[in-house]
C-alpha cells in the first residue's frame, strides 16, 4: 500500500503513514496502559518520519479518528516505534482491543521536542508521574545510546506512580537502576506487601535527592498536581525557570496549528508546544 | 500612477459578455445572487448579468476555501485513499466585499503557513478573487476600525467599483493582471474621472462608517485576561456557536471519521471555540470550563493573539457575529476601550 505521502513530493500534512502494530504489551496491574509497537508498511515513510524525544504523533484508526499520543520510543531504536496509549476514551478503547497485525496510522512527528542542544553538556534531571513517563522514557534511551551518552552529564531521574503495577517498563527501570549511567530513584505512593523499594509522592522525593541545580535542567512530566508540587521544589533547589522544561497534554485535532483548539494564550501546544519551560508556562494563561 | 496605466473599465451593458466569457473560459464562475431576498454566492451558469445591488453576502465566501465540511481521505479495508475530488479547477470569486476578501488574506496566513494545508492552497491557487468595492456598509459594519477600508484590496485579485454607468476593474495582484489580459478585448482603460468617482465613492461609504479607536486592544487585551471585561457578554451568551459560523475568519475545525462497514471518510468540519466540547480531555478534564472561558477566547484569539502570531486582527469588522446574535451581544461593546 502506497499513499499519497510517499508519492508526492509536497506532503499532505493530513494523510497517515500507514503502520502494522507489530507487538502489543500491557503495562500496569490496571491492564489500562498498553504499549504498541508500530513499524512501517513502507520504507520511505520510516526514513520520512525523522523525530526526537518529546515530539508526538496522531495515532490514526480508521473510522474512529485520531489521538495525539507522546512518541515513547527514542530515535536511536530502530525500525520501530513505541507508544504507550493508555485506555481513556472511543480511539484508545478500539486501539486496546488490537490484535497484533493490525494495520492503522500515524501522523506526524508532530511538535517540538525537549532542548536537546540545551541540554547538552548538562546534568539532565528527569521526573515523571504516572504515565506520562512515555516521553521520558524516549529521553533516557535516548541519552543512554552509547552514541550520545558522552554529550550529557549526570542524569538523575526520579519516577513515581501510584502503586508498584502502575509502573510502566519494568524490565527496563530495573536495566537502568544496574546501570551507572543513570541515577535511578523509583518510587510508589503506596508500596503492597511485596514492595521494598521507596515510597512517597514524587516532589517529596524530588526534595529528599536534592540534585543539584548548578550546570543542570529538569526535565518534568507528570499529571497535574504532581506538576503543582514539583515548581515549588524545583524553585526551592535554585533551578532557574528556564531550566525547568515541561510537557503539556491538550485536546488536538489537525496537530499543526490550524484547528485552533490547543491553544494556551498565543501558543499552539501542538506546534509551540508540547514542550514549555517553566518560564514560558509562567507567562501565559493558566488555561491547561 | 501605475494606478491609471493598469486600470481597466467596461461599460455595464458589456459586462454580461464579461461574465459569460469567463464561463466560457473555462472558469466556475461564482458571484452574487440575489434571488429571495438575500445577497447569497452562488455558482452562476446561466444568467451571467450580475449586479452589485446589495451591502454584503449573507455568509462570507469562507465556505468555498474552508468548506463547512470537507472530505480530507477515504478508508476502505484498512486502506488510505486520498481524497479523489482533488482538483476543483478554475474559480472565479466575484462580487464579495473587501472585508471578505481581507478574511482570505488572514486565513491565508493560518493555512498557508507551514506545512500549508494542501486542501485550502488548491483551492485558493485555482481562483481568482474579484472583490466589489463597498459603497453602502450597514450599521454594523466597522471595517476601517479594523485596518480595512470599503476598498481595501487586501486578498483581492483584482478590485471592481461600481461607477453607475461602468464598472472600474483594477488589478491588484499580477494573478489578477494576467485574468484581465484575457478579456483585454471586452475592457478598456480606465479615464481619470472613473478614477476620481471611485475615490468620491469610497470616501462616502467609509464616512458613514462609525471609528472605534483599536490601538494598542493587543495589549489592552492581554491584560485584561483576569478582568471582568468578559463577564457582561458571557453570562448573556448562549454558546450557540453562530458568532464563529458566520465570522470570515473563524477557522476552528473538527476531524472525525465516519464509517459505513468497510467504507469509511474522513471529514474536517467547521467547530467553534464557543462549544464546551471543544477543549474537553478525554479525561474529563476542560480548559475552559465555561462560556466566560470560551467567550474570552474568542475574543483574545481575534484580537491579540493573533496580532502576536500573524501581526494582523483576526477581525475584518464586517458586522456579522453583531447582526446574528440571538442575544444581541454586540462584539463593538467588548472592543471600545
Amino acid at each position: 500500500m502506497k499513499t499519497e505521502n510517499a508519492k508526492s513530493k509536497i506532503r499532505n500534512p493530513y494523510i497517515p503513514y500507514p503502520v502494522r502494530i507489530d507487538k502489543i504489551t500491557i503495562e500496569n496491574a490496571d491492564r489500562d496502559l498498553k504499549t504498541l509497537k508500530l513499524v512501517f508498511l513502507n520504507k520511505e515513510d520510516e526514513e520520512a518520519f525523522q523525530y526526537l524525544p518529546g515530539q508526538f504523533a496522531e495515532l490514526s484508526v480508521f473510522g474512529k479518528g485520531e489521538s495525539p499520543i507522546g512518541i515513547a520510543s527514542s530515535p536511536t531504536e530502530e525500525g520501530y516505534l513505541l507508544f504507550t496509549v493508555k485506555r481513556v476514551g472511543v480511539l484508545t478503547s478500539d486501539l486496546h482491543n488490537s490484535e497484533e497485525g493490525r494495520i492503522i496510522g500515524v501522523r506526524g512527528p508532530l511538535g517540538k521536542p525537549y532542548p536537546l542542544d540545551v541540554m547538552e553538556g548538562k546534568n539532565v534531571v528527569i521526573i515523571g508521574g504516572g504515565f506520562a513517563f512515555t516521553t521520558l522514557r524516549s529521553t533516557i534511551r535516548y541519552i543512554l545510546a552509547p552514541e550520545n551518552r558522552s554529550r550529557f552529564q549526570k542524569v538523575t531521574c526520579i519516577y513515581g506512580a501510584r502503586s508498584p503495577g502502575e509502573l510502566m517498563y519494568k524490565e527496563e527501570l530495573k536495566e537502568w537502576e544496574a546501570n551507572p549511567d543513570i541515577d535511578m530513584y523509583i518510587t510508589v505512593d503506596k508500596g503492597d506487601e511485596s514492595w521494598t523499594g521507596r515510597e512517597g509522592f514524587v516532589p517529596t522525593v524530588l526534595k529528599q535527592v536534592a540534585p543539584s541545580a548548578d550546570n543542570a535542567i529538569a526535565l518534568v512530566c507528570g499529571p497535574p498536581i504532581m506538576l503543582k508540587f514539583t515548581f515549588p521544589v524545583l524553585l526551592e533547589l535554585d533551578f532557574p525557570p528556564e531550566m525547568i522544561v515541561v510537557s503539556l497534554e491538550m485536546r488536538m485535532k489537525c496537530g499543526i496549528g490550524k484547528c485552533g483548539r490547543c491553544n494556551i494564550g498565543n501558543t499552539y501546544v501542538c506546534k509551540d508546544g508540547p514542550v514549555y519551560t517553566y518560564q514560558q508556562l509562567r507567562s501565559l494563561p493558566a488555561e491547561y | 500612477m501605475a494606478e491609471t496605466i493598469t486600470a481597466r473599465a467596461i461599460e455595464k451593458k458589456k459586462f454580461a459578455d464579461f461574465t459569460r466569457a469567463i464561463v466560457d473560459n473555462g472558469y466556475q464562475l461564482y458571484g452574487p445572487s440575489l434571488d429571495g431576498g438575500e445577497a447569497t454566492i452562488a455558482q452562476i451558469a446561466e444568467h451571467p448579468d450580475v449586479s452589485f445591488d446589495y451591502n454584503n453576502f449573507k455568509m462570507s465566501s469562507k465556505d468555498l476555501f474552508l468548506p463547512q465540511s470537507e472530505v480530507l481521505c477515504r478508508f476502505c479495508r484498512g486502506e488510505i485513499i486520498p481524497d479523489a475530488a482533488a482538483d476543483d479547477g478554475k474559480r472565479v470569486l466575484l462580487g464579495i466585499r473587501p472585508c471578505d476578501a481581507k478574511a482570505i488574506s488572514l486565513m491565508d496566513k493560518v493555512f498557508l503557513q507551514e506545512p500549508a494545508d494542501s486542501y485550502y492552497k488548491r483551492k485558493r491557487d485555482s481562483t481568482v478573487v474579484i472583490s466589489a468595492v463597498c459603497s453602502s456598509p450597514e450599521d454594523t459594519c466597522f471595517c476601517t476600525s479594523v485596518g480595512g477600508s470599503p476598498a481595501s484590496t487586501e486578498g483581492s485579485d483584482i478590485l471592481l467599483t461600481d461607477l453607475g454607468e461602468s464598472h472600474l476593474l483594477e488589478p491588484v495582484t499580477p494573478k489578477g493582471e494576467d485574468f484581465l489580459n484575457q478579456f483585454s478585448s471586452l475592457t478598456r482603460n480606465a479615464s481619470k474621472n472613473e478614477l476620481r468617482e471611485k475615490e468620491r465613492i469610497v470616501e462616502e461609504a467609509a464616512s458613514q462608517m462609525q471609528k472605534i479607536d483599536l490601538e494598542g486592544i493587543a495589549e489592552r487585551f492581554a491584560r485584561a485576561f483576569e478582568s471582568d471585561l468578559w463577564d457582561t457578554p458571557s453570562q448573556r451568551c448562549l454558546g450557540c456557536g453562530i458568532c464563529t459560523y458566520f465570522c470570515p475568519t473563524c477557522h476552528c475545525f473538527d476531524v472525525t471519521d465516519e464509517m459505513v462497514h468497510e467504507n469509511g471518510r474522513r471529514l474536517r468540519t467547521w467547530d467553534s471555540c464557543m462549544y464546551s466540547l471543544f477543549t474537553l480531555h478525554a479525561s474529563g478534564h476542560n480548559p475552559r470550563p465555561s462560556q466566560k472561558e470560551r467567550t474570552r477566547q474568542r475574543f483574545m484569539h481575534k484580537f491579540s493573539y493573533s496580532v502576536d502570531n500573524y501581526g494582523e486582527l483576526f477581525c475584518v469588522g464586517c458586522g456579522r457575529c453583531i447582526k446574528h446574535c440571538p442575544v444581541n451581544i454586540d462584539l463593538r461593546e467588548v472592543i471600545v476601550p
